[in-house]
């Protein structure tokens, strides 16, 4: 098992994360500190702590909140023994035997991965979400013109960056030859695409039970399609007759995506070159699957034989704008799966094997046309490439279309349990997940308190690098529990006072009680950054020697019992019940 | 002779009284900027030339825009407030002409009214703090200017006032009686009044007490009677060692007082005789009136040892909770311990005084007692008739037994 | 030009802690010292607001006026700044000051404490301007480079503002002009100008 930046006391169930760290054959920690990984488990071999640079110890690009992206450069080279995250995981795939694979597209240098190379890689991929148009490049420019940018609106006032957005938030559609300035803000209709404006994305779909899921006039400024439209395939753009604006090497990236044998060389050859290429590869197709009029690729002549490809032109042409007011039966082409799976994919169908190779042909779309042409087109049209649709409230492929209220799995409100009851217990893929075998048990008795946990403002996740900061740590040295005053007073316990809290699946864990009205009566509030003492166990003198917090103390998680997300497993670490009394 | 050097005296500090009169009535406790420790080495001030200046303003200025929506992308940007690289230090930039302190400081008061809307009137204001440790949680006392004004008038005035006036008195007291003498004159004879453990512990609180008064001193009145003769760096090098040892010495005095308590007590409890014993203010005013009897301890020593008990609990009390702040104090208890300590140690250290006057130079033959152990005889028949007494009917039938001749 | 003045305008103050730590960092202030502190008032009740507090500089200052050395002195733009190599730590100036600015190491035996540290409003000390011994006494000197207390110029909403205290209150009377009163410069009639003058 390897923890790489991650820590144990983000864990529910502490105990059985314990018993689980103590049981894999080898644990691997990649950090900066050892973190409470090295120090939880009670083992005394197979665990290797792998010293991590920090933030400044390489260079990179580092992506906000925000979506915007800044580049930052390597102040030091790695103190003592740390390596950079590049180099350990380079390291690794050498040691696998996969290291050419990886970098294939990335120049490693001392065994580092070059950090430029490393985004380039991502802008090569990350077509769904325009995280393209971000080169290092870029973004270099952007740090050395940090003062050109209105720091309100984030927008380049002057110079090279001006018309920008500051980091060039993604979306930051195409490559980044094509400029796109980034988009600020998600949605926003009164800018044209190109200058980072947005419609809605076409996510699930043209139509659900009759409903239609495309936007209805609304539109971004200078869209030239004055309504909703579905995703940009190749279908798309050649119904609307701007496929003829692909340049030849955007074309033949397009057909060797469909073909499979697209090479990111393809790229970076000459339009001459790359006509030729393309021609040659259209001539090796049959004449069934090539067009024969215009040498263009396409589906015209393809559609009478290749059913598949009728139906993918079919589904297109139902939904240009044109056809649409004429269309007569409404079609759920959004493959809208009731399982738990995601968030439902739309037409998007694996190209499987089998398939005609005009048919894939006509589906790669904005987000598999690895040159951006797509893209580009839709954009220089003034259309979103990811099409004009609607928002949904009702997810049909969740297990409620629409949340609905369900008690906790652990609950002090036995009367709401009925009415509001959780999911019976279920199975997804390997994994039985408890919801009712749990709920119906009675703990409120026993554990009549509400427990819930949060963060504070000085320390991160687990808390092991922001607690080994001496100007941090000293704002908050110990783990505390917050309870109303009226529950201390019932306990009989003062603010300072150190308490057990116990719940229901036994652990426990000894925190100072903050009387506070932050709360309310019934609930107890912990911040869950601290670790180094487990059970009331101190751990300090399991840490490699110097490497102790300046602060530790219990990890909240200790205690957080059972449950998990009905979509997407996460663990439930915002409610339970608990118990207190005075240590 | 005597009296002369003593009427001389009293009429210096008479004058010295005069003086501090005057200045507890012209003294001004503003503080005004004197951009520089006084009387040390001027220290270079940035601010004080106009560039320093201009990019102060321009940098604050900076804060303002983020207080509003924000600029539109048509205004210009704030210019930012660095000024080039050696401005601040530049020859050419003029010095801006240090202006008297309190015209300075009448600028600034002169503000409040156009800031009164914004203020709010002084008060109390704690919260929470996530820090531990004590007073943390508490933004602001504004009774720390109260203790200030206290310590600084009453206090600082009142004292200085006192121990001169205490110290005027006692001079003209001695200039008009004289020393008090012994009217039978030295008998030559001796007996044994204190002895060694009794004398040693009476030095120890006595030498502590006078180590602790001192350095007290120096800490309440040193910065404006010493420092301006030894300068800033050796008064802070002597208030220093004063703090150290006014600290340190707590521990001797309160040892000293403990064994006072458990040694003297008993023979202090006030009885009838010391009222008739003060009445006839012990028989020092004329040289013929009679001594009224006395035990051991008369009443006047009796006062000075209660005194001294007392004090000296009020002193170590109010003491330790300064050096050990907010143990059992907090801000208002450690003020008002400051301030009682103040006030108590004055009176005592003025009570003091007497006491040190007529052990020594106000009565002839009274210092051998605590020195050497041994006081005349004519001296203990005189202020210790009762004790003097008890003493000779066991020394006579001490003697009976013994060859030795009594020295 | 006015004075330096600090305010916290506590109707923007979240509580981030930012002011401290940097201040910390900045001046390499070491455990258990605090230049700059945080209070949160009414603590989880309605009308909580959060203030960040350190030494204000007072006009008229009660630390300068009580200490028995006069270590402590005040520039003509109103900086409070004092001189270690005089400081006695005998804790006066932290029975006077209303803000509990005044910070010890508490090292000494005897209950004596070491050398006084607190807020220099980041512009040093006596010594050299830039001087390595004025770092390692009194930390960085900002002001001497043209820059204000690094505490104001970090706040992310502007709820710390410190320099030329005419520029300051100028910005809070446009914030208090176009929300409302709110609840009024915290301190500043305790720091600035004392109690009330009798009229």
């Amino acid at each position: 098992m390897v923890f790489w930046g991650h820590a144990p006391n983000s864990h529910s169930r502490g105990p059985d994360v314990k018993a689980g760290l103590e049981k894999v054959d080898l644990l691997v920690i990649v950090d900066l500190v050892p973190t409470l990984s090295a120090a939880l488990a009670d083992r005394k071999n197979g665990v290797y702590l792998l010293p991590a640079g920090s933030t400044m110890e390489s260079s990179g690009s580092v992506t906000n909140s925000q979506r915007a992206l800044q580049w930052r450069e390597k102040v030091i080279e790695p103190l003592f023994e740390a390596k950079s995250d590049y180099e350990i995981i380079y390291r690794f795939a050498r040691k696998f035997g996969f290291d050419n694979e990886l970098c294939r597209h990335i120049a490693v240098e001392n065994d580092e991965p070059v950090a430029e190379d490393i985004l380039r890689e991502i802008n090569r991929g990350s077509w769904t979400i325009g995280y393209t148009g971000q080169s290092p490049e870029r973004l270099k420019l952007h740090m050395r013109h940090q003062d050109k940018f209105d720091s309100t609106t984030l927008l380049g006032m002057s110079g090279p960056v001006k018309g920008e957005y500051y980091g060039l938030p993604w979306p930051c559609w195409g490559t980044s030859k094509m400029k796109h300035p980034g988009t600020r803000s998600l949605w926003d209709q009164s800018l044209p695409v190109a200058e980072g404006g947005l419609p809605f994305r076409a996510r699930w779909g043209v139509e659900h039970d009759g409903s239609n899921l495309l936007a209805e006039g609304s539109y971004p400024v200078g869209s030239e399609i004055a309504d909703g439209y579905p995703e940009f395939t190749y279908a798309v753009l050649e119904k609307l007759g701007w496929h003829t604006e692909l340049t030849s090497v955007e074309r033949l990236a397009i057909a060797t995506v469909a073909d499979g044998s697209f090479e990111p060389s393809i790229l970076t050859l000459s339009e001459q070159a790359a006509h030729e290429r393309l021609e040659e590869l259209l001539a090796g197709k049959s004449v069934d699957e090539t067009r024969s009029t215009d040498r263009t690729p396409g589906p015209s002549s393809i559609e009478q034989n290749d059913p598949q490809a009728r139906q993918a032109a079919k589904t297109y042409e139902d939904y240009t704008p044109e056809s649409r007011e004429q269309k007569k039966e409404p079609k759920d082409t959004g493959t809208g799966k009731a399982d738990l799976g995601g968030g439902g994919e739309d037409g998007d169908q694996k190209m499987s094997d089998g398939e005609n190779f005009a048919g894939k042909l006509l589906r790669v779309n904005w987000k598999t046309d690895l040159s951006g042409g797509i893209q580009r087109v839709a954009i220089a049209h003034g259309c979103a490439p990811f099409g004009n649709g609607k928002a949904r409230a009702l997810v049909w492929n969740f297990p409620d279309p629409v949340p609905v209220h369900r008690e906790p799995l652990y609950t002090p409100r036995r009367d709401l349990v009925e009415k509001y009851r959780t999911y019976d217990d279920r199975r997804k893929y390997r994994l039985p997940t408890l919801y009712w075998s749990i709920q119906q048990q009675d703990f409120s008795r026993d554990y009549p308190l509400i427990l819930t946990t949060g963060r504070l403002v000085e320390y991160e996740g687990g808390g092991d690098e922001t607690r080994s900061n001496m100007w941090l740590a000293e704002l908050q040295q110990e783990m505390f529990a917050e309870v109303h005053p009226d529950d201390a007073r019932a306990l009989k316990i003062a603010d300072g006072d150190l308490i057990w809290l116990h719940t229901p699946e036994g652990a426990r864990i000894k925190v100072a009680a903050m009387s506070t009205r932050r709360v309310g009566r019934g609930t107890v509030f912990m911040p869950f950054h601290f670790g180094g003492l487990y059970q009331g166990r101190d751990l300090s003198e399991k840490y490699p020697q110097g490497t102790v917090p300046y602060v530790v103390g219990e990890a909240a998680n200790t205690v957080m019992t059972y449950g998990y997300d009905v979509v997407t497993f996460m663990q439930e670490t915002k409610g339970t019940l608990c118990r207190i009394e005075r240590a | 002779m005597v009296r002369v050097i003593a009427a001389i005296v009293a009429s210096a500090l008479v004058i010295l009284l005069g003086y501090t009169v005057y200045l507890g009535s012209v003294t001004d406790d503003l503080i005004v900027p004197t951009n520089e420790v006084a009387g040390r080495k001027a220290v270079d001030n940035p601010s004080n030339n106009a560039a320093g200046r201009q990019s102060i303003i321009a940098r604050t200025e900076l804060q303002r825009w983020r207080a509003a929506s924000g600029p539109s992308p048509e205004q210009p940007r704030p210019a930012a407030g660095r000024p080039a690289d050696g401005a601040l230090k530049s020859p050419d930039a003029p010095n801006i002409p240090y202006s008297e302190g309190r015209a300075v400081v009448n600028d600034w008061l002169s503000n409040r009214d156009g800031e009164s809307k914004m203020l709010r009137e002084p008060q109390n204001v704690s919260g929470r703090s996530s820090l531990p440790g004590p007073a943390k949680e508490t933004f602001v006392q504004p009774q720390g200017r109260q203790w200030r004004s206290a310590r600084n008038g009453p206090i600082a005035f009142g004292g200085a006032f006192y121990l001169i006036g205490v110290a005027a008195i006692l001079a003209v007291f001695l200039s008009v009686r004289g020393r008090v003498p012994i009217k039978e004159g030295l008998s030559g004879q001796t007996v044994s009044r204190f002895s060694a453990f009794e004398r040693a512990n009476h030095w120890l609180t006595a030498g502590s007490f006078i180590v602790l008064a001192l350095t007290g001193l120096v800490i309440l009145f040193g910065k404006d009677v010493i420092r301006p003769w030894l300068g800033p760096d050796l008064f802070g090098d002597l208030a220093e060692g004063s703090a150290w040892l006014h600290m340190a010495l707590v521990a001797p005095l309160a040892v000293g007082v403990a064994v006072m308590i458990a040694s003297w007590s008993w023979q202090n409890l006030p009885t009838a005789l010391d009222w008739k014993w003060l009445k006839q203010g012990g028989g020092f005013m004329r040289d013929n009136a009679p001594n009224p009897p006395a035990d051991r301890f008369n009443a006047g020593q009796k006062l000075i040892f209660w005194a001294v008990i007392l004090g000296s609990i009020v002193l170590i009390g109010t003491g330790l909770a300064m050096m050990f702040p907010f143990l059992w104090a907090g801000y208002d208890g450690m003020q008002l311990a400051q301030s009682t300590h103040a006030i108590a140690a004055l009176i005592m250290i003025g009570i003091i005084f007497g006491h040190i006057y007529i052990g020594t130079i106000g009565m002839v033959g009274a210092f051998d007692a605590i020195w050497s152990g041994n006081v005349d005889r004519n001296w203990a028949k005189e202020h210790h008739s009762i004790w003097y007494g008890r003493l000779s009917e066991t020394a006579d039938a001490d003697e009976q037994k013994s060859t030795q001749p009594a020295e | 030009m006015a004075r330096m003045k600090f305010l916290c305008d506590a109707e923007r103050c979240i509580e981030c802690n930012a002011c401290t730590t940097v201040c910390k960092n900045e001046h390499e202030v070491p455990w258990g010292m605090q230049r700059r502190r945080l209070v949160t008032v009414n603590d989880g009740v309605p009308g909580e607001f959060s203030l960040s507090v350190s030494c204000m500089h007072c006009t008229d200052a009660p630390c300068i006026a009580v200490c028995p050395v006069s270590c402590i002195y005040q520039t003509d733009i109103g900086i409070v700044l004092h001189d270690k190599d005089i400081c006695i730590g005998c804790g006066y100036c932290f029975y006077a000051c209303p803000f509990g600015a005044p910070q010890f190491p508490q090292t000494s035996n005897f209950g004596s404490r070491g050398k006084m540290d607190k807020c220099t409003f980041c512009a040093g000390g006596p010594e050299a301007d830039g001087s390595e011994m004025e770092f390692k006494k009194y930390g960085r000197n900002r002001i001497a480079e043209g820059k204000l207390p690094l505490c104001a110029e970090v706040c992310s909403t502007r709820a710390l503002l410190g320099g030329d205290g005419d520029v300051v209150i100028d910005i809070y009377k446009e914030r208090v002009i176009r929300r409302g009163y709110g609840s009024g410069a915290w301190g500043w009639s305790t720091a600035y100008y004392g109690p009330p003058q009798e009229s």
